[in-house]
């Protein structure tokens, strides 16, 4: 009896630390986290399909709570997350497309396909946001003063529109659009929410500032979550009370990491985004390569090198919140 | 001082919802996969509505400790678009 309640008792723990970690994650970078919570369920014996179910069923709670915060912050601009959420969800039809006519090839072809997407989007955006945001922490060039968000902004072909929230003084829809529909494809293609690759987007291709971008995409998350709750709750997929427990952690987690995007410069944000899905893209190869090798302790090296990835900012970013309120602290007295 | 009620009481609504659900699926997973049709679509619908309710809440929650605490809305840390002087 003492071992069921201290088994069930570790169990809980480890959802709530999930969650905490998920909504840490959720408010400070403007992703839902599937991509972390999937596999964890699954590695504590839940089926593929219900650890995915219950994953969004967690997303769809905590971003809204990101969604929500983030407005308050004045960090949400729903005008510019509806049209991309409507770029997005053509998009994202077209990538389930996709991901079934490779499925028609075969299923390794169809795995490797989306891991080596993983990995060549992952690494790429890493290493490009990182380098970028260090150029900006050392000049100070903000992004919307560089190349491809004057030629994105340089378009115009009408309607052309204005976002103030976002300081965006002018753009065509239909790159407002396709930034949307290439989110959309991807994220279809891969199977995730779409988060890590429209933040990027949004800063660098239309020069949204980073906070909005990460705000704004919580709230597309919050949409696009609701309903793959729903759709998943159809089949029976949700595990609601697991999803609950974790919803208890992100409660904290997700306060945490909107109030660090308040008091964390923008590049600092971009950097340690680009650290995080850096380390993610370096699991997803291991993983590849675990497959196309058959070495077993390439598997455990892939799980510990994404644990290592969501660790490491969870810590960074709890630490940066105290840090701000240290600070705040120091110049209230 | 009203805010302080506010988050007592978004506290203690949300603490419920979680004992709430705690014993809706306590009850409900084993029986999960043989319900018909129609409770499946009824289970999927609280599923989407105490997930985006306790979500709302939570948020609402922090929001008004947000302002007990004297944080009001506006954009900080940003640091985009400026330069150092």
């Amino acid at each position: 009896m003492r071992d069921i309640v201290l088994v069930n008792g570790l169990f809980t723990l480890s959802l709530l630390l999930i969650g905490f970690a998920v909504g840490v994650l959720s408010g400070f970078f403007g992703v839902g986290g599937g991509f972390m919570i999937t596999p964890f369920l699954f590695s504590l014996g839940l089926p593929m399909n219900a650890a995915v179910g219950t994953s969004i069923a967690q997303i769809a709670g905590s971003s809204v709570i990101a969604a929500m915060r983030h407005r308050r912050l004045g960090h949400v601009d729903a005008r510019l997350g509806i049209i991309l959420s409507a770029g997005s969800a053509v998009g994202m039809e077209v990538g389930a497309r996709l991901i079934e006519s490779l499925e028609g090839i075969g299923i390794a072809a169809m795995d490797s396909a989306v891991s080596l997407t993983y990995v060549v989007l992952l690494g790429g955006l890493a290493a490009y946001m990182v380098n970028e945001a260090r150029r900006s922490m050392r000049n100070w060039t903000p992004p919307v003063e560089r190349g491809i968000v004057r030629r994105v902004r340089g378009i115009r072909l009408r309607p052309l529109l204005a976002f103030p929230a976002s300081n965006i003084p002018s753009v065509s829809l239909w790159a407002v659009l396709l930034i949307g529909f290439t989110t959309g494809v991807l994220a279809g293609f891969m199977g995730a929410g779409g988060g890590f690759i429209q933040v990027p987007l949004m800063v660098y291709a239309i020069g949204c500032t980073t906070a909005v971008a990460v705000g704004t995409s919580a709230l597309g998350i919050a949409a696009s979550s609701a309903y793959g709750c729903f759709s998943h709750a159809l089949k029976g997929n949700v595990n609601l009370l697991f999803a609950a427990i974790m919803l208890a952690g992100a409660a904290v987690g997700t306060e945490i990491g909107v109030f660090a995007t308040k008091h964390v410069k923008g590049p600092a944000i971009r950097v340690t985004f680009g650290f995080c899905i850096g380390l993610a893209g370096l699991g997803v190869l291991w993983e590849l390569l675990a497959k196309v090798t058959g070495v077993t302790a390439l598997t455990s090296l892939s799980q510990m090198t994404l644990v290592l990835a969501v660790g490491a900012t969870t810590i960074t970013v709890v630490a940066s919140t105290i840090k701000a309120l240290r600070k705040n602290g120091d110049q209230a007295s | 001082m009203a805010s302080r009620y506010w988050l007592f009481g978004g506290a203690c609504v949300t603490g419920f919802s979680v004992l709430l659900i705690y014993y809706a699926v306590l009850t409900q997973t084993t029986l999960l996969n043989d319900l018909y049709e129609g409770e499946r679509l009824l289970y999927a619908l609280l599923c989407t509505a105490v997930m985006g309710l306790l979500g709302t809440l939570i948020g609402l929650t922090w929001d008004l400790a947000g302002r007990a605490r004297g944080g009001g809305a506006g954009r900080g840390g940003e640091g985009e678009g400026h330069r150092p002087r």
